[in-house]
């Protein structure tokens, strides 16, 4: 799926409503400063497309709120709290040395064949760059199997690609608009 | 009186689904297949009286899954609930579950050994005439919302009552144990195309039903056929496979259309609440061959039955496990699409890594384009009243797509395909203001000797009509300032 153009329309428009909050304290000279409220804008522009029904986007409104809770609640009058909650995950705490050792032992103790070895190192790397993508998408660590992660890197990218182009062209436009 | 019937029946055989069968010239399976047809109003008219259930069952049976696949007939749901209900009652509950697979094929081999059994099961002469008592009809219903705990005892209940009335208690139960293997090796052959139907519809079907007791009780026992076979097993081994089941809700209807997007992200919403269970495969079809393929069905209670593929463990952990890996490679297959350059690549780990990248790179773009913007308009006006207000303005990306991407132009990141720009460009072009210039062919496209130093290149060739002029230098700073990676997306095709 590629971004359509309504989502760009969509995007463009909440990204507005974003900047609009920013427009009175426009005396913020600093470059990045202004990255910063484009960036955010952007962002919270991004999730609520989505409006809390994706992992990834209360994640990020999550972050964002964090930053600028005031952007977040502006431009996000409309919707609930509660959607944009995410369950956090019962986090097993491991101490990490005793974990290791019983692996050892366990590999040890396990006959293995060259296919099984093969298999099982395929699967520490498979785990680790599932991991990898989790720290890469908004909200990875709230998103309890696989099956969901991948579903939310799909969404996740589209809106992202949807985020880019709008930008990209804007600056195009804005470049081209300096020019003349 | 049931010999004339089923004389007729015999000769009255015109099905095509069971003609691939030569072994199938026996009478039974034609008058199955008559009566089937013949039927296909007959449950929602009139039952048969409870004594004749299992002649009609046995008729009947053969059509669920065909019914509820809709492979080629067109208006056994009557039939489907008749017999699947009547099986529930007969205890024969593998076999409904394994017609409502909805397999067309019976192998000869099946077949042959289902006809001893079935001959008894030869239909009455009213075998269009269903008990039309409404104490049928609502346990129909009932078993069709398959639920766990309520299941054997109602079974048990049932079991009990019928055993009076029906001589062929037996030859019931050893069709149960035969069926599954003989759908499962009918099943393997459409599996696949079977399961997306099969999960479709019934989650389809999961949505519209009722509560139970209900007067539809085509649509109940059709739309939980598979929930009401799955949950419905023998005798004997309802209470052993019954508890041990899993079931798992399907929301997999957003998986045949790529473009449900929203769709999905929805379905995640209610996946993140889902219990998870698979169907065991009853034990009992051991003994032949184990033969299943998977069915989900979506119950009115939210649950995927999922049966165990030829040759595969029927352990529940197993079947979950095989299942969500299904579920990934048929996600993976989506990304692949997404993420450019990632057709050629297999495997999980590479895909991963080349997912990973995309993302991040995404994102120093995204970080990237906001410096920019707020390097190049001080004023953070954008003129974006007048982008909004200028909708109709055509940006030439129509005509982009035409423009060969420079060869010339080295690419750090993977290339991305040559759709990808002009996809962007046609779907930005309604966005773009009218303070672009449009250009018509005076454009000049410089060879980028290298894209490190001519962003002014990288973004006439972005916009390959040439639409935009040459990039200021502010941005041209801002692009050599910024990262590798992040500058090679717009080198993009």
């Amino acid at each position: 799926m590629q971004p359509t153009s309504s989502m760009n329309k969509e995007f463009l428009k909440k990204w507005q409503m974003g900047l609009q909050i920013f427009r009175p304290s426009i005396d913020n000279t600093s470059v990045s400063e202004r990255k910063r409220a484009i960036k955010l804008s952007a962002d919270v522009a991004m999730a609520s497309l989505r409006k809390g029904t994706t992992c990834w986007s209360r994640a990020l409104i999550q972050k964002t709120a964090s930053e600028d809770n005031f952007l977040v609640r502006q431009m996000l009058s409309g919707i609930k709290e509660e959607t944009l909650i995410n369950k956090k995950l019962p986090k097993v705490m491991c101490h990490r040395k005793i974990v290791r050792r019983s692996k050892k032992i366990l590999m040890r103790r396990k006959s293995r064949s060259a296919m099984e070895e093969v298999a099982a190192k395929a699967k520490k790397l498979v785990k680790r760059k599932t991991q990898g993508l989790r720290n890469a998408v908004p909200g990875g660590e709230f998103m309890s199997n696989n099956v969901l992660l991948i579903q939310e890197t799909l969404d996740y990218i589209v809106s992202l690609q949807t985020q880019v182009n709008v930008m990209r062209s804007i600056v195009d436009a804005a470049a081209a608009g300096i020019e003349r | 009186m049931d010999v004339s019937e089923k004389d007729e029946l015999r000769n009255g055989d015109t099905t095509a689904n069971y003609d691939d069968e030569s072994a199938n010239n026996n009478n039974p399976p034609p008058d199955w297949r008559v009566s089937g047809s013949n039927q296909v109003s007959a449950p929602n008219d009139s039952y048969p009286p409870e004594n004749q259930m299992m002649d009609s069952f046995g008729q009947t049976l053969w059509y669920d899954p065909t019914n509820v696949q809709a492979v080629g007939y067109g208006g056994f749901n009557g039939v489907n609930n008749a017999s699947s209900s009547s099986s529930s009652f007969r205890g024969n509950n593998n076999m409904d579950r394994s017609l409502e697979m909805g397999w067309n094929l019976l192998p000869p081999k099946g077949n042959g050994m289902f006809l001893p059994n079935a001959s008894s099961f030869l239909p009455p002469p009213s075998m269009a005439q269903f008990p039309a008592d409404s104490g049928f009809i609502e346990r129909a219903a009932r078993f069709s919302l398959f639920s766990g705990g309520s299941f054997s005892d109602m079974m048990n209940h049932h079991h009990q009552q019928q055993q009076q009335q029906q001589p062929l208690g037996n030859p019931t139960e050893s069709i149960g144990l035969f069926l599954p293997s003989n759908v499962g090796v009918a099943h393997n052959d459409a599996s696949a195309a079977m399961k997306e139907s099969n999960v479709v519809r019934s989650s389809e079907q999961g949505n519209k039903q009722n509560v139970p007791g209900s007067g539809n009780v085509s649509e109940d026992t059709q739309s939980s056929g598979g929930g009401g076979g799955n949950g419905q097993k023998g005798g004997e081994a309802s209470s052993k496979g019954f508890d041990s089941k899993k079931r798992k809700r399907n929301r997999q209807s957003s998986e045949a259309g790529q473009s449900h997007r929203s769709q999905q992200s929805e379905e995640e919403a209610d996946n993140n609440g889902d219990k998870k269970r698979n169907d065991e495969q009853s034990p009992k079809s051991q003994g032949n061959k184990t033969n299943s393929g998977k069915q989900t069905s979506d119950p009115k209670d939210g649950y995927i039955h999922v049966r165990a593929r030829r040759g595969q463990a029927t352990n529940s952990h197993s079947l979950a496990e095989r299942v969500r890996r299904e579920k990934i490679s048929e996600r993976m297959k989506f990304l692949q699409d997404l993420v450019p350059g990632c057709n050629k690549v297999t495997g999980k780990a590479v895909m991963l890594d080349e997912i990973i990248n995309y993302v991040q790179s995404l994102q120093r773009q995204v970080e990237f384009l906001s410096m920019k913007l707020a390097t190049v308009n001080p004023q953070m006006d954008f003129n974006l009243e007048g982008l909004l207000a200028k909708d109709a303005l055509q940006l030439r990306a129509g005509t982009s797509s035409a423009t060969p991407f420079p060869q010339n132009m080295p690419m750090v990141y993977p290339p991305l395909p040559h759709g990808f720009m002009q996809q962007t460009l046609s779907s930005m072009g309604r966005n773009i203001s009218s303070p672009l210039s449009p250009i018509n062919g005076g454009y000049k496209r410089q060879e980028a000797n290298g894209w490190e130093g001519d962003l002014q290149n990288v973004i006439q060739i972005n916009y390959g009509a040439g639409d935009v002029p040459p990039d200021s230098q502010a941005a041209a700073a801002a692009a050599t300032a910024a990262s590798l990676p992040s500058s090679n997306m717009k080198v993009e095709p």
